[in-house]
């Protein structure tokens, strides 16, 4: 797989994975990819978010996919008239620096997601206020260190 | 298996994206999941631009499922039935276009699922896209792109854009450009992207495809696309 510049035809990444078929999520800010794997990689610079075996050691027959209009749910299609609805997992985005905070963002569509914190690998994550739909979130930067992950919640 | 536990980790000022990999099963986190029951390789998919259908391969024709549960709602079914090389919704979601293999493109009209007409083109499994107007579509059909009014396919323009046929179509959002990828039998592994109000090659564009390109998307702010094949 390989990703283009639509205005002059320049190859911006090439990917090792063999495909029947790709898609970028409605916000263009993910891409997905079916072939033996299903794979979700970053559009910005590539980075492999999440990749799913799809029964999977053989190309024999081709798989398709698509996204709901909202990023929530994308549908693979396979043969034999195999098709699943399944949640668009979370993925990371770089974050930005908001004065002395910073502003978290993540994409997976309309829905609703958890933010937790720890400020070591060890402890366990604690939420930070609650269940929200937004995609992204200001938090301040904790010294010494200070882990984020964003749920998806059913 | 592995589970891959994407988090943001700020460790002084120095900003990374990590990911921890733990031991656990890393498997889609599945909504709904039926089988239509066929005998096909292929199974191309569509989502409504509502959101609130999707169609896939059916036993004997297009199966329609609600996305929410998976219910199936509409079977619409083909004389001659085989499989689909694309399925598409228009994007004013009027109409669903169906090309299967046996050269035939279908046409239904989703207000009610009835179909509206049907064409032969010249290859199997013909890729099909719309135009961002919903006004007409291109197709495959062996060596030629065509662009066809609808309902009645009335044709627009025609291009030679392969040497046997056409693996893959795709259409830029703004709908001025169209991608192609050509059949494995010619070992034509370039993309080629054209002007679709004049047909003029605009690029052709070497791959690593070993054989063909077979499969092409847009991003949607249409400044990029990725290109793809089995083999």
């Amino acid at each position: 797989m390989q990703l283009w510049r639509t205005a002059d035809g320049a190859l911006l990444k090439t990917f090792p994975e063999t495909v029947s078929y790709i898609a970028f999520s409605p916000d263009g800010t993910t891409l997905l990819a079916a072939g033996t794997n299903i794979v979700w990689r970053r559009v910005s610079d590539g980075a492999l978010i999440e990749s799913y075996e799809d029964n999977g050691s053989t190309n024999h027959y081709n798989r398709y996919i698509a996204f709901t209009p909202d990023g929530h749910t994308f549908l693979r299609a396979r043969a034999v008239g195999e098709i699943f609805a399944a949640r668009v997992p979370v993925a990371l985005h770089p974050f930005t620096r908001n004065g002395p905070g910073l502003t978290l963002h993540w994409s997976g569509g309309a829905g609703t997601y958890q933010l937790q914190q720890k400020t070591n690998l060890t402890a366990p994550w604690q939420d930070i206020g609650g269940v929200i739909t937004n995609l992204s979130a200001e938090v301040t930067n904790q010294f010494p260190s200070s882990f984020y992950r964003v749920i998806s919640m059913p | 298996m592995k589970m891959k536990i994407p988090f943001f980790a700020l460790l002084g000022t120095t900003l990374l994206l990590a990911t921890l990999t733990v031991k656990g099963q890393s498997a889609p986190n599945i909504i709904w999941q039926r089988t239509a029951t066929n005998i096909f390789a292929n199974d191309a998919v569509a989502v409504s631009p509502n959101g609130q259908s999707v169609a896939s391969q059916g036993t004997n024709g297009v199966q329609v499922w609600r996305v929410s549960d998976g219910v199936p709602t509409h079977a619409l079914s083909l004389s001659g039935s085989s499989w689909f090389g694309a399925l598409a919704f228009s994007p004013s979601g009027g109409y669903l276009v169906g090309g299967d293999g046996n050269s035939n493109i279908s046409l239904w009209q989703t207000t009610n699922w009835t179909l509206v007409s049907g064409m032969v083109t010249r290859q199997q499994g013909p890729p099909v896209v719309f135009l961002p107007d919903s006004s007409a579509i291109a197709i495959g059909s062996g060596t030629n792109i065509e662009i066809r009014t609808l309902p009645k396919y009335g044709l627009v323009r025609s291009w030679k854009a392969a040497n046997i046929q056409i693996a893959a179509l795709a259409i830029s959002p703004d709908g001025t450009k169209l991608a192609s990828g050509s059949d494995y039998r010619n070992l034509d592994s370039t993309v080629k992207i054209w002007e679709v109000a004049t047909g003029n090659l605009l690029r052709s564009i070497p791959t690593a495809q070993t054989y063909n390109v077979g499969c092409i998307a847009f991003s949607p702010d249409g400044t990029k696309f990725a290109t793809g094949a089995n083999s």
